[in-house]
């Protein structure tokens, strides 16, 4: 009986010390692979900006593929069909649905890059307390810059599952930038995609655009780009011509797997003003720079020194 | 290559010939011909806003050339010797000509003032462009009725 007691408090203490010399980073690990392989259906608040939406969200995984289905549950009615790596995107204006192919991103739930390696050089880990959210026992997990370049990120991670249910992004005073929370969410064990098709409604003239939004020209940077803050790498690069005017306008995004920020760079045209300085927008800061020719535009929910960073950054 | 180009001033190129043509044109860094065939479009439009000193620019250019037109022989012993060596002083005038018009359009340009941004300034293309790359759940909505 005593050998047994022995026995028990030591398996119990090697679980406790392997529990705490555990590398702390695992448990995004394991959040972000819950976000791709659990089957859930829920509903979460988004605010960003000063827009709220609603949004009901179904999740599941069926040979390899995620399958995501996303409806906008108040105000004008919109949808998200995401299969593997193309996102559709319905919205309703009016009389109309406005039916557009998107890349792929990483929304809420899955914010996480697969590679979480680029965010732990660039952010601090420190695991909170326990808080309940959407019913479910959650783990709060903070991290916190190690410089001016970026904000800072809030999640709450299901206790069984590890599976995000909140999400907020603040700046360096504590302002929210943006906030995610379930209200509620259930796994589902139904394996049939049944669900994954649009509601159509008979009534409205659905309109196609087959052009997938950010598919550009064949990148042929003609510029180069120096000291832009470190962890942010190019993650995207769209070039548009701009109809009537006969120039192309090119548009860089870059990442430091959490923060993105984009880069436009666009020709002046003759009689057109160069813009210069910065300002803020909402939860974005905009800096203007003109450089031969060509205005410089950074844009992204990002600190203001992170924009005017990156605005500063091109060269000819 | 400068046909297409000439071609694409004159609004005689497809859409997707633009395309690849604007692609070509940075690959091969031609932006000087560029701005000489815009040029030379404004002017035969008459959409030229240069100076209106044009002229007077030009000549003041040609004094400040040094004089380096000797060596033309005898015109009256050789006629078609005579004809060929009057195309250095036909070629001078052109590369004068195109010089003080790029010159001019160069200041131009270069004379622009900035201005200070202000919200006014943002085009909503501007910001729906960088959510559709940036990742927010919300975003995906207000891109295409995103209003300002």
């Amino acid at each position: 009986m005593c050998y047994r007691l022995l026995f028990i408090c030591f398996l119990f203490s090697s679980i406790s010390t392997s529990y705490s010399n555990e590398d702390p980073w695992l448990i995004i690990n394991k959040a972000a692979q819950a976000t791709k392989l659990l089957d859930y259906k829920g509903v979460f608040h988004s605010q960003h900006d000063e827009e709220i939406k609603s949004i009901e969200i179904t999740h599941a995984t069926n040979n390899d593929q995620e399958f995501i289905k996303m409806n906008v549950l108040d105000g004008s009615p919109g949808a998200v069909l995401s299969q593997g790596k193309t996102i559709y995107v319905y919205n309703t204006i009016e009389d109309n649905v406005i039916i557009q192919k998107r890349k792929q991103q990483r929304l809420f739930p899955a914010i996480f890059p697969s590679n979480i390696d680029s965010i732990k050089n660039f952010y601090r880990l420190s695991i909170g307390k326990n808080e309940r959210i959407a019913g479910r026992l959650s783990q709060s997990v903070v991290l916190s810059p190690i410089d001016s370049f970026r904000y800072s990120y809030h999640f709450w991670l299901d206790k069984k599952t590890s599976l995000p249910l909140k999400m907020v992004v603040e700046d360096h005073v504590g302002k929210i930038i943006e906030q995610t929370s379930f209200t509620q969410i259930s796994m589902i064990k139904d394996k049939s995609l049944d669900w994954f098709k649009p509601e159509v409604d008979p009534l409205k003239n659905y309109i196609f655009n087959d052009k997938i939004v950010g598919q550009g020209i064949a990148k042929e940077p003609f510029w180069t780009i120096k000291k832009i803050p470190p962890g942010y790498k190019e993650v995207d690069f769209i070039t548009k011509r701009i109809p009537g005017l006969n120039i192309l306008s090119h548009q860089l995004v870059f990442s430091d797997g959490l923060s993105y920020i984009s880069l436009f760079i666009k020709p002046l045209t003759r009689g057109q003003k160069p813009k210069v300085g910065q300002l803020n927008l909402g939860v974005n800061y905009i800096c203007a720079r003109y450089r031969n020719g060509y205005q410089i535009m950074a844009v992204g929910s990002v600190p203001l020194s992170t924009c005017n960073n990156f605005s500063e950054s091109i060269e000819f | 290559m400068n046909e297409k180009l000439s071609s694409l001033f004159d609004n005689e190129l497809e859409s997707h010939e633009i395309d690849e043509l604007l692609i070509q044109s940075s690959k091969q860094k031609k932006n000087n011909n560029w701005s000489y065939y815009q040029l030379i479009r404004d002017v035969l439009q008459k959409n030229h806003l240069g100076s209106d000193n044009l002229t007077k620019n030009i000549m003041n250019a040609i004094e400040k050339e040094p004089t380096q037109l000797g060596g033309f022989g005898r015109p009256k012993d050789n006629p078609s010797e005579s004809k060929s060596n009057y195309w250095p002083i036909a070629a001078s005038f052109a590369a004068l000509f195109v010089i003080g018009l790029t010159a001019l359009n160069f200041n131009e340009f270069k004379s622009v003032d900035s201005v200070v941004l202000v919200e006014a300034d943002i085009p909503t293309d501007l910001i729906n462009d960088h959510y559709a790359s940036a990742s927010s759940n919300v975003n995906l909505f207000i891109q295409a009725s995103y209003k300002k």
